[in-house]
């Protein structure tokens, strides 16, 4: 028996990659319509798997991908066109295509039953298979062009009593050799008539084999169509011929009239190839590696960093101990050198990281699709940025988070269609899902235009579950009652659903970005829509820290959380219900000892400008106190450990330059604990 | 229970105490070197170090045995084992030497105050007695304590970053 774990690890990435795109093709045909390319991909993908799920011996899925490129065949030569039920089989049967690959995966057999899809999947055969002659040329005359000379030619014929015909052969199912019998009756048709445009001809410029069971021809004859047709039925292997007349109006409209029509036509076909083959292309220059080995390479460069930052210092405390000698003026320049080789290299390691976010888009539409069908809504799911690149854990870790975004969007975000009718917008919802990068960070924007949030049903529903009390309510401004969405056990959705309003979510959709050193920031319009921001770093392995010290030992504040650096002397500091504030901006912020925190003595001394990091979310600020800045720098996070486990108020330590192992402050957890003093 | 065998232990000293551990449970041995205190984390957990860039917490045997003092001297030694994967630090006063035992007894239940399942046995060699440690249990116990009462989600995020 042949060894097949390696075969199998391929077969399982090919399965992805192909049910990956067969769906992206499904949801688009079902959006925009079919195209031929899109068919065409399509049935390769599922010819693809055909093949070699029956060289890995799995039966059903050669089975249902049989079935699939069966009638993805039958679309390709034009024997019937795509419904909007054949996509929702289409994606049934992609949906049992994936069961069986977890099936696949965790058992190494199949389990699943697909005996039901393989039925439905004939019935499409059997209702399509009588097909209507209109689409004979009305889905091919877009892809057809007649030069300017046989078009004109063949108009004159016409005048001259001729006629022009669509003509349509399908050969019999046990003819062997098609290719060969369809030049055989291409000679045949020559004979009598004139042909202007061949799909064997095209199809073989274009490079694509022309074993299909059904041929096309644009033909122009002396005879009429009822004698032709008798004709061509005599021949050999033809089961059946359909003929449609084509008059002159037709015919010009397939040719092309003037020359820089077609230097435009040209430059359109072009573009439009120059797009199709792009993605090929990029695809074949890729590798695949391993992502341990990235992960180890990261670290290593993480290592390099940090031995990078203490050979600068000793570079410096060499120089103010031995000044100008050569050697050390030596080890400057190396270790300048070293600098920049260490950022160019940490640069490129985190750029092989990256990914664009269109790996986690692309499940998106089809989320949308079924949850807006189960819903009875009309949404539209607009995606952009799809390239933008960040960290490949970044993509992995944000897709929960969006996902309840998006399905809040759905299900709380965009009203019915006759509300919205009411409401004077446009029945069909629209939300957008928009990546960029800004300022170095990494920008995703949910937006829809629906409802927007009602602060004031969020009151009163902190009211009822005793969250606040009607006082306190009054006091509440508009974007804090907002940010008691929040709050744990709160929703506005007046009807639990299977989507969404458990009152479990937007809580811990906020820690889910937020442990990943993001911000989720809401901006509602009532009656108008709601808008999610997530500002997420490029990054997780390595962050620009500022140092600062506490009772002389050194911690680390994330950049990211740093919202200002001013220094306050102790005067500007007022008690306001015994709780410490100082304003900053017109803002009246909480101030806080770090010291407090930490479980380290304060030393205040009258007279002094303490340094003060205002940190926090844009309405939850706080102004954290320290004993000294040190300045910000590039730092490597690096885990306490299982042993230490979570500590709270730490996220993880990093080595400085000194050799020295500094904490992280997790500010998160460090403003909980504030909330809870 | 008797045992006598042919394993290899390290013995060393905390206070007037003898104990020993596994030579295969220890990494290394390493002179004591600066630890930064995690703050809010239990009193056993003496901090992190910085062993060759990697991230090692230190515990205090002195501490957990509840031994008064925490004098650091010359020959102040941090035993570094491997516990589940990870490297933990073992402080001690001093490292005696690399030994076997004659024959080692189970433990009581108490010795001394301290648990008398934190050992493994007590080894017996010519007339002195040493405290063989289950690493295990001790390690174990330490991450028994109460982690300061944490009780949020928070950052489970570096966990997955070493």
């Amino acid at each position: 028996m042949l060894d097949m774990t390696e075969y199998q690890t391929l077969y399982m990435e090919e399965l992805d990659e192909q049910l990956q795109l067969m769906e992206e093709e499904v949801l688009r045909f079902e959006q925009d319509g079919e195209t031929m390319e899109g068919i065409q991909r399509l049935f390769r993908a599922a010819h693809t798997l055909k093949g070699s799920s029956a060289a890995m011996g799995y039966e059903r899925m050669k089975r249902l991908t049989h079935n699939m490129e069966h009638i993805l065949e039958k679309v390709r030569n034009r024997e019937c066109t795509v419904t909007p039920d054949m996509a929702t089989l289409f994606l049934c049967c992609l949906d049992r295509m994936k069961q069986l690959r977890s099936e696949i995966a965790s058992g190494h057999t199949e389990v699943s039953d697909i005996e039901d899809l393989v039925e439905d999947l004939k019935k499409v055969n059997v209702i399509h298979s009588a097909l209507d002659a209109a689409i004979l040329n009305t889905k091919i005359s877009a892809d057809i062009q007649l030069s300017e000379e046989i078009g004109l030619a063949s108009i004159r014929l016409l005048e001259s009593g001729q006629y022009a015909f669509w003509v349509r052969i399908q050969l019999t199912d046990h003819c062997e050799m098609r290719a060969a019998r369809f030049h055989v009756l291409q000679t045949l048709i020559s004979e009598t008539s004139v042909v202007l445009w061949s799909e064997a001809a095209s199809l073989s410029e274009a490079g694509k084999d022309s074993d299909q069971s059904s041929l096309r021809w644009l033909i122009v004859s002396r005879e009429p169509q009822d004698m032709l047709e008798a004709s061509i039925l005599a021949w050999v292997d033809v089961e059946q011929v359909q003929m449609k007349q084509v008059n002159v109006a037709e015919l010009e409209a397939l040719t092309v009239t003037s020359v820089s029509d077609l230097s435009e036509t040209k430059k359109d076909q072009l573009g439009m190839t120059s797009v199709m083959v792009n993605p090929e292309r990029t695809r074949v220059q890729s590798i695949r590696v391993n992502v341990d080995r990235l992960e180890q390479l990261m670290n290593l460069v993480g290592e390099l960093v940090i031995d990078q930052t203490r050979i600068k210092q000793i570079e410096k405390s060499m120089d103010t101990k031995f000044g100008k000698d050569e050697l050390v003026q030596d080890l400057g320049q190396m270790s300048d050198h070293f600098s920049r080789i260490i950022g160019e290299l940490q640069e490129s390691v985190m750029k092989v990281r990256m990914l664009p976010i269109e790996q986690l888009f692309n499940r998106f539409p089809r989320l949308i699709r079924d949850l807006s069908q189960s819903l009875g809504k009309e949404i539209e799911l607009i995606l952009e940025g799809k390239e933008t690149e960040l960290d490949r854990t970044l993509i992995e870790e944000i897709g929960d988070p969006l996902i309840h975004i998006l399905r809040n969007s759905v299900d709380h975000g965009i009203e019915a269609s006759a509300i919205r009718r009411e409401r004077g917008k446009p029945a069909k919802g629209r939300i957008l899902l928009r990546a960029s990068h800004e300022d170095n960070q990494v920008l995703i924007v949910v937006k829809d235009d629906g409802g927007g949030i009602d602060s004031g049903k969020l009151l009163q529903k902190a009211i009822s579950t005793n969250l606040i009390t009607a006082a306190e309510a009054e006091q509440f401004s508009d974007k804090e009652a907002i940010d008691l969405i929040f709050h744990p056990g709160l929703s506005t959705a007046s009807q639990v659903s299977d989507i969404s309003g458990r009152g479990v979510g937007m809580d811990i959709v906020r820690a889910g970005i937020e442990k990943i050193n993001g911000r989720l920031d809401i901006e509602t319009v009532k009656g108008q829509g709601t808008e999610f921001k997530i500002r997420l770093p490029l990054t997780l392995a390595i962050i620009t820290g500022l140092l600062v010290t506490v009772n002389e030992s050194t911690y680390i504040i994330p950049m990211s959380n740093v919202a200002e650096i001013v220094r306050l002397s102790l005067e500007e500091i007022q008690n306001i219900r015994s709780v410490p504030m100082v304003t900053i901006r017109d803002q009246v912020i909480p101030i806080v000892w770090l010291h407090d925190c930490l479980g380290y003595p304060k030393r205040i001394r009258q007279g002094m400008r303490i340094p003060v990091v205002i940190i926090g979310r844009a309405e939850k600020r706080y102004a954290l106190a320290v004993d000294e800045l040190l300045g910000n720098q590039e730092i490597v996070i690096k885990s306490l450990g299982d042993f230490v486990g979570q500590i709270e108020g730490i996220a993880g330590a990093t080595i400085l330059g000194n050799g020295k192992v500094a904490l992280i402050l997790e500010i998160g957890g460090l403003i909980r604990m504030m909330s809870r003093a | 229970m008797e045992r006598a065998s042919h394993d290899q232990y390290v013995e060393f000293s905390v206070g007037d105490e003898n104990y020993a551990i596994l030579i295969s449970e220890i990494h290394e041995i390493i002179r004591m070197l600066d630890i930064t205190v995690i703050p809010n984390s239990p009193s056993y957990l003496q901090g992190v170090i910085n062993l060759r860039g990697k991230i090692v917490p230190v515990i205090s045997i002195r501490n957990l045995f509840g031994m008064e003092g925490n004098e650091l001297s010359k020959s102040t030694r941090i035993v570094v084992v491997n516990h589940q994967e990870e490297s933990v630090g073992i402080i001690v006063d001093r490292v005696n030497k690399v030994t076997t035992f004659t024959d080692i007894q189970s433990p009581p239940d108490r010795i001394g105050g301290v648990n008398g399942s934190y050992f493994i046995g007590i080894g017996i060699i010519q007339d002195e007695l040493v405290g063989i440690l289950k690493l295990d249990s001790v390690l174990w116990e330490y991450r028994g304590t109460d982690n300061a009462g944490y009780d949020g989600i928070s950052n489970s995020l570096y966990g997955r970053i070493r």
